[in-house]
């Protein structure tokens, strides 16, 4: 029931969905695929049961990266990237280690930028698409104990903007979608109380649930927002 | 070894400089026959603004593994260095893709 009466129907149009093994990612993959999109999802290891292709791609490595979009080159159809792939990491930036540090830059931004470029190239050359990128009601807020994930996810949004007009002279646009909390394993381990006083921070007082973020992508991704490009959407607002 | 000055290598160059001039004329709406060897491909003499270089390069991109047989690759900071990148002009940009020709396939 997720996809229900969101977007023109679209079933010669393929989407790259990265993080597509778990959480937001496997809820997107399926509602798009629910409204007729064709769905190839990406995720650090092959997994099967799943009602769509999943190949295997560490988004942190910019070799797997650009094999792995080389090899979509001639997917007929291809027409949007869902960035969904990401990590969070709740710590004291006085207390993060450098390694872990590292790992949250790899995986959210540096692997947002190379999904992007990559598939950036590919929709340049059919003139229209779209790419959606992940933030975090954490940016504006500032969330205290989530500096370092803050700052990737800052970097995103401002990645984003600034490649917005870039492809903007392809037909393709860029935007990000920044939830709220919601039921994920990136939550995990937040208590309980901070989550409440998160959501209630929100223009619209409740938990997000993967329909509600569905209906934001699926709008993005509708032919219907071309002219909607370089913004950062805050699911449930702030 | 580039065997640029034997009679091969020469059609070989030549038919490369057509093609770019082609492809540069189409993505700038330039006069084809205003386009030679000279032709800055970047900087400031360039006619290519950032869509029409990017067109470009994925231009090359494809002729190359299509019709060469080989993978250029235009996602080095090199490619766009104003010293040596092979988008200094229309005739550089030819012989760095024979080359790459040469390389691959004798």
């Amino acid at each position: 029931m997720l996809a229900s009466g969101t977007v023109n129907l679209p079933q010669s149009r393929l989407l790259v969905v990265t993080g597509a093994s778990r959480g937001l990612g496997v809820a997107l993959s399926l509602a798009a695929l629910e409204t007729g999109y064709r769905v190839i999802g990406v995720a650090r290891s092959a997994v099967a049961g799943l009602p769509y292709e999943v190949r295997a791609c560490d988004v942190s490595d910019a070799g797997q990266v650009a094999k792995l979009f080389r090899s979509l080159h001639h997917e007929s159809g291809l027409y949007g990237l869902i960035n969904a792939a990401g990590i969070a990491s709740m710590n004291l930036t006085l207390t993060t280690p450098p390694e872990t540090m590292q790992r949250l830059v790899a995986t959210n931004l540096l692997g947002t930028m190379y999904c992007s470029s990559a598939m950036g190239r590919l929709l340049a050359r059919r003139g229209c698409g779209r790419i959606i990128n992940f933030s975090s009601i954490a940016v504006p807020l500032g969330l205290k104990g989530e500096a370092v994930y803050v700052g990737a996810k800052s970097g995103i949004e401002g990645f984003s903007r600034a490649f917005a007009r870039e492809m903007a002279d392809f037909n393709v646009t860029v935007n990000v979608v920044a939830p709220g909390p919601m039921r994920t394993a990136l939550i995990q381990g937040v208590p309980e109380p901070a989550i409440e006083t998160l959501v209630r921070s929100q223009v619209v007082p409740r938990m997000a649930q993967p329909e509600d973020l569905w209906h934001l992508v699926a709008f993005l991704l509708d032919e219907g927002s071309s002219m909607l490009s370089g913004q950062v959407f805050h699911l449930g607002g702030v | 070894m580039v065997h640029g000055n034997t009679e091969m290598g020469v059609v070989v160059l030549d038919n490369l400089v057509e093609k770019i001039c082609t492809v540069v004329a189409e993505v700038t709406g330039e006069d084809r026959e205003a386009l030679d060897r000279q032709t800055p491909l970047i900087g400031p003499d360039s006619a290519l603004k950032s869509r029409a270089l990017v067109e470009l390069l994925l231009a090359v991109e494809d002729y190359s593994a299509e019709e060469l047989g080989v993978r250029f690759d235009s996602m080095t900071d090199a490619a766009m260095s104003p010293i040596n990148s092979p988008f200094r002009s229309i005739g550089t940009l030819a012989k760095h893709l024979y080359e790459l020709h040469v390389q691959a396939h004798g």
